[in-house]
């Protein structure tokens, strides 16, 4: 019998135990008959027990795994997903805050805008009234008092005039107009310095203020409060946006 | 130690659960790899590469035997190396004695419990068995080390590699006999008891 390599298998797998029946039987009765195979069949015995009995080499060190090898941060962190929804949570309110902010304050500078000119018309009715009360006051004994009780509404009434003119419907008389023309009386000459006095008053704090004409100081300190909150809100908004933020990126890139 | 328990366990992520597993089998992989790549150096990188494959892959082992499982994943790790290799050749740095001539038998490969007669048949031996096995086909060599030195049955080898079993038995007929003839010039190193058999 000749070393094929179908034999070379057989024996190999009976040197195994993995041949079963005639295959088994077949290949013992071979051996039997065969020296030269029978030798063969020895060596191959003798270089699997040499295999089998090679030193076994110790691992020269653990492999044990570490967090970093495998890319892990230990157990899966919820920080990522909150501060990346806490930041862009903040960034969407502190968009929608100054679009809210930017729209208030177009319409405010259009009631400023409005306000400028009811100031206007106050101021140039104030002076026309002033000049009236020069006048008044260089003849006083000379002219009645009726006159200019007959006057005064006539200039009062056209300074109102312009003020109507001026001011939208929605925006409410200037009380320092409807202060000063008191229909019923018959301002005297400190009457007239009264009503200076008063429109004077009223104009300069629409000067200083800008606030909307009609507004009292109650309401101008709660404009100015919300002006405040807004602001503080912006950013207080945009800290917590940039901070969250930061800290979304550094949970991601320790993942 | 429950070996199944700890696979459910490092599947769901628990690291200390594998690395139980992997001081079970480090020495396993680690003898696979030098036995087929031939050096510590590159065995002890292949083992460690396959223990970060195996851990990454984990959830992919469907049970069976997992000693097969984990070996097929070494053995993938040797055979890119060995690829690594056959596109970037080196020469290797052979230990040398004081008058330059090469050290036969390593340090490394030594066994400090030995007597040094012992120690030094037994790795004259390793080597001569390493020298035979590094003469193999790289496909064969896989398969005698994966059934006569880890002592896997043709099933289980066949699972590790991949391949049929028909194959399995075909490469290690061939690797045996080229195997045995290789060992023809080394049978005086041979063991008292190994000659006795014959």
């Amino acid at each position: 019998m000749s070393k094929s390599d179908r034999n070379l298998e057989a024996l190999s797998a009976y040197l195994d135990g993995e041949l079963q029946g005639n295959e088994r039987a077949q290949i013992e009765k071979m051996l039997e008959q065969d020296k030269d195979l029978k030798v063969w069949f020895e060596e191959l015995k003798r270089t699997r027990l040499v295999l089998r009995n090679i030193p076994t080499l110790r691992a020269p060190r653990n492999y044990f795994l570490t967090p970093a090898m495998v890319g892990q941060t230990g157990k899966p962190s919820w920080a990522f997903p909150v501060f990346r929804f806490a930041s862009a949570f903040a960034a969407l309110l502190l968009v929608l805050l100054f679009l809210g902010d930017y729209f208030v304050f177009q319409s405010s500078v259009i009631s400023t805008e409005r306000s400028m000119l009811v100031a206007d018309s106050l101021q140039s009715g104030m002076e026309e009234a002033a000049m009236t009360l020069e006048s008044v006051e260089t003849e006083p004994q000379a002219a009645p008092a009726e006159p200019l009780m007959l006057e005064m509404p006539q200039e009062e009434e056209a300074a109102e005039g312009a003020v109507e003119e001026n001011i939208s419907p929605s925006l409410a008389p200037a009380p320092a107009v409807e202060k000063a023309l008191p229909t019923e009386q018959i301002p005297s000459a400190d009457a007239g310095d009264m009503l200076g006095s008063v429109i004077e008053e009223d104009a300069s704090r629409l000067f200083d203020s800008q606030a909307p004409t009609g507004l009292s100081e109650e309401e101008v300190q709660g404009v100015i409060d919300t002006w405040m909150l807004i602001r503080v809100s912006e950013v207080a908004l945009l800290i917590i946006a940039i901070s969250t933020g930061i800290a979304a990126i550094y949970f991601y890139r320790k993942r | 130690m429950d070996e199944t328990g700890l696979i459910k366990d490092a599947q769901r992520g628990d690291l200390d659960a594998f690395n139980s597993l992997v001081l079970v089998y480090q020495d396993r992989v680690y003898n696979q790899a030098f036995r087929v790549l031939g050096d510590s150096q590159s065995a002890d990188d292949a083992a460690q590469e396959a223990f970060i494959s195996a851990y990454k892959n984990l959830r992919s082992f469907r049970g069976g035997s997992f000693r097969a499982w984990l070996l097929r994943i070494v053995t993938n790790a040797c055979y890119d190396e060995l690829r690594r290799r056959k596109r970037h050749p080196a020469t290797a740095l052979e230990p040398v004695d004081d008058a330059g001539e090469e050290i036969e038998s390593p340090h490394w490969i030594a066994d400090p419990s030995e007597l040094p007669e012992q120690n030094v048949e037994r790795s004259e031996l390793g080597q001569a068995i390493q020298t035979c096995l590094d003469q193999l086909p790289e496909d064969f060599r896989v398969v005698v080390v994966l059934v006569d030195v880890q002592g896997f049955d043709y099933l289980e080898a066949a699972d590790a590699i991949g391949k049929p079993l028909g194959t399995v038995k075909s490469r290690l007929a061939r690797a045996r006999n080229r195997m045995r003839e290789c060992l023809q010039g080394f049978w005086e190193l041979l063991p008292d008891l190994m000659r006795l058999e014959v």
